[in-house]
């Protein structure tokens, strides 16, 4: 057995612990078992130290740190949430956040190991130690950023069962989340019929790419996705008509402070990823700052944070609309991250699929 | 003997009859050595609570235990003892433990699922166990239901969520605030389930408070039993925004706080929440509060609906409650009925037989072929001689002893010296646990 198959067992393994865990942070908040959060914990530390280990694998077999492509990085970002959940939930009590956290990591790790490469020397442009600080420095931004999502999600949820006074809640949830699952769905059902040849879903869409079955699929697709977002929200609503449930998450005080502490050390994180990105491009390609789609998201991103800290600080914003401007924060590092390798072709595409 | 309680509860009987029978360290003193005076009654344990007043007695016979337990309650309460049989239960033997486990799960507390019985009961337990009114039997009931209530208090969520108004209202405060420590309180109004709320806040840790009422005097006097200070209704505007927790409890006939003033007080604190309760009727605080950012707002029904939520998720815990309670009520039974002097008697004569059968036909074997059938029947006698005689005096004794009182620690004595134990492995485990 040589190291790559050895790190994919380990990945493949990391990746059903992340599940089975988060399945059951998901399961405490139903049961507010003790038992469950303990269990959870335990799996995660366990996933983390096969994660750690693959990643180390990765590395030595390599011979560079294991950010080069987007297998590298999607996993060493997954990582990065668990490692920083697990600080977090060391000092706080957000274990309920890990229903959300848990299976993020998990996403975006499984997503990662669907663009398994084999390792590959570094291309001649990221040779160059700055590859290190740099992705490091921006991992670490996304990994506090996910957490502060993570927060923001759940006072959100929190508050307005709050203000609802525990009543009457059944039906946003199942309404959120059957549109939630119906979205999902469609996109899964359409993913089934047009495996991956037209990515862009505009193009998708206006020119006739769909055989008449591809439609069954899609819709259902969207009827299975529908179905279960039903289900679940069904589930949430009865929850959180409990007063006992909401008291598993942890309170809006904590909620608030975490969600805004991970933007506080996630920003000047993130500017030095910026600012170490734009020496290392100087060196790479003679330029500081060329506009590349990268490198504009990154910018809109920093905005973005920059104009949460100013409205926490001076207009002293706090609260749910903190807590909104939190979640959308990530849906821009997602963009930045993921969406700019995958759709937008730029300098930075060495880090898609394949490239 | 029999174990047998003679109560009188919140169930059963109004709270005038409950406080003149309610007995204080001292009438319990007096009731268990007048209960242990009568030679039909070894043992004695009192309970008294506001909502209860129980009496377990070990007597040698059943209609011993209710009638003395009965007299000598009338007698040290002076209550006439016609209103005591109106009012009062008795259970004996399996009822009777079943009643203690219940009580000590809370499933018999007016609030079910509250904490504080437990406590109670280990302190009358304590106290008789003191004075030496316990022996053996009651020592183990007793330290069996303490287990059984820790028991239903882990392994159910029955004490979980609260169920009073004003514990509900800091529940709610605390999914805002979490540690409510150092928070400041606003109270409006100085009225009786504003104060109640009060203390339950100060008990999570509250110090500061601001006491506003229509008449000063009556929010000074107010503001001195918390430490607090008094403030003019004119200034309510000023004080808001240094409230985190506003409690209302005015008599005002129209509304007293309205949305302006609340925006204008979060903003001026940074919208840092504010937390109101309001459980004045007809309400004291606009329900558009709510709708302020960063305001919450609970009326008297909201915090009503809450604790009906609760209750009923208490109920629903009660009958896991009542499937622990039922098994353990069995363990105990078990027990008990081990300490009945004829299975004993027999369980030592067949161990007797056992080890008799054993030596002999080893000692048979050693001879080879060299005994002749009258040898072995000579040996055979010797043995059983020597078993029976050795097992003569004890077997009288006990017997002798099973018609005493007390005499269950013969037996005991008989079935832990001989190991006697015809209970399984684990049971056997836990009561050694049970006894230290």
């Amino acid at each position: 057995m040589d190291v790559s198959t050895i790190e994919q067992i380990l990945i493949v393994a990391t990746v059903i612990t992340y599940l089975v865990s988060g399945s059951i942070y998901i399961w405490f908040l139903i049961s507010r078992s003790d038992k469950a959060v303990r269990l959870a914990t335990m799996l995660l530390y366990l996933a983390l130290l096969t994660h750690t280990v693959a990643l180390g694998l990765r590395w030595a077999d390599s011979g560079h740190a294991p950010m080069a492509n987007l297998y590298e990085s999607l996993s060493l970002f997954g990582w990065g949430i668990v490692f920083f959940f697990l600080i977090a939930q060391r000092f706080y009590p957000v274990q309920a956040a890990g229903a959300v956290v848990v299976p993020t990591a998990f996403l975006v790790t499984s997503v990662g190991y669907v663009f398994y490469t084999g390792p590959e020397p570094l291309a001649p442009a990221l040779q160059s130690y700055w590859l290190w600080v740099h992705v490091t420095i921006a991992m670490l931004s996304y990994g506090l950023f996910a957490l502060s999502f993570g927060a923001g999600f759940f006072y959100i949820v929190q508050e307005y069962l709050l203000k609802k006074h525990y009543k009457n809640v059944m039906y946003t949830f199942v309404l959120l989340l059957s549109t939630l699952g119906l979205v999902l769905g469609l996109w899964a059902g359409s993913k089934l019929a047009n495996p991956a040849k037209v990515m862009d879903p505009v193009t998708r869409l206006t020119s006739n790419v769909y055989a008449a079955s591809d439609y069954i699929k899609i819709i259902g697709g969207g009827v299975v996705g529908l179905l279960i977002g039903m289900v679940l929200g069904y589930f949430a609503g009865k929850g959180g008509s409990k007063p006992g449930f909401a008291k598993r998450l942890p309170s809006l005080d904590v909620l608030d402070e975490v969600s805004y502490r991970g933007i506080a050390f996630g920003f000047p994180l993130l500017t030095i990823g910026i600012i170490t990105g734009a020496i290392w491009a100087d060196q790479a390609w003679g330029r500081w700052w060329g506009w590349d789609p990268k490198e504009t998201w990154s910018l809109i991103t920093w905005l973005f944070y920059g104009g949460y800290l100013h409205t926490r600080l001076t207009m002293g914003w706090r609260g749910r609309h903190s807590a909104i401007l939190a979640v959308i924060g990530l849906i821009m590092v997602l963009i930045t991250y993921l969406g700019v390798n995958l759709f937008l072709s730029g300098l930075h595409s060495y880090a898609a699929p394949g490239g | 003997m029999h174990l047998a309680v003679l109560g009188i509860n919140h169930k059963t009987a109004p709270v005038e009859l409950r406080e003149k029978v309610a007995l204080d360290e001292e009438k319990c003193g007096s009731l268990s050595s007048h209960l242990l005076d009568n030679d039909g009654i070894s043992e004695v344990v009192s309970l008294s609570t506001c909502n209860r007043t129980e009496v377990y007695v070990v007597a040698s016979r059943p209609e011993i235990g209710r009638r003395e337990a009965m007299a000598a309650l009338a007698h040290i309460t002076t209550v006439d003892l016609s209103d005591l049989e109106d009012c009062t239960y008795y259970h004996e033997g399996e009822s009777a433990v079943g009643h203690l486990y219940r009580v000590a799960g809370s499933l018999d507390s007016l609030v079910v699922g509250e904490a504080q019985i437990m406590g109670q009961i280990k302190a009358a337990f304590h106290s008789a166990h003191e004075r030496e009114s316990t022996s053996v039997l009651l020592n183990r009931l007793f330290r069996h239901a303490l287990e059984v209530g820790k028991r239903v208090r882990t392994e159910t969520r029955i004490g979980e969520n609260p169920v009073s108004v004003s514990s509900v209202a800091v529940e709610m405060a605390r999914k805002v605030f979490d540690e409510l420590e150092g928070r400041t309180a606003l109270l409006l109004g100085a009225g009786k389930m504003g104060e109640l709320t009060a203390t339950h806040l100060a008990g999570h840790g509250v110090t500061s408070f601001i006491v506003i009422n229509r008449t000063f005097a009556r929010a000074e006097e107010m503001a001195e039993k918390f430490n607090g200070r008094a403030v003019h209704f004119e200034d309510l505007s000023d004080y808001l925004p240094m409230a985190d927790i506003v409690i209302s409890s005015t008599g005002a006939p129209h509304y007293v706080l309205r949305k302006g003033e609340v925006e204008r007080a979060i903003r001026k604190r940074h919208n840092r929440p504010i937390f109101f309760i309001d459980i004045a009727v007809p309400r004291d605080i606009d329900p558009g509060v709510n709708d302020v950012y960063n305001a919450f707002l609970y009326d008297i029904d909201d915090l009503n609906d809450v604790a009906g939520t609760n209750a009923a998720q208490r109920e629903k815990e009660a009958r896991k409650a009542e499937d622990i309670i039922e098994a353990e009520v069995g363990n105990f039974i078990h027990w008990l009925s081990s300490l009945d002097v004829v299975p004993t008697i027999t369980a030592l004569r067949e161990m007797a037989e056992q080890i008799k059968d054993g030596e002999l036909q080893k000692a048979i074997a050693r001879f080879d072929a060299e005994l002749t059938e009258k040898d072995i029947n000579r040996i055979e006698a010797l043995a059983s001689g020597i078993v029976n005689k050795m097992l003569h005096q004890p077997t009288i004794e006990l017997k002798r002893a099973a018609n005493e009182r007390g005499g269950y620690l013969y037996v005991e004595s008989m079935r832990r010296l001989f190991k006697l134990n015809g209970t399984k492995k684990k049971e056997r485990l836990k009561s050694e646990h049970l006894e230290d």
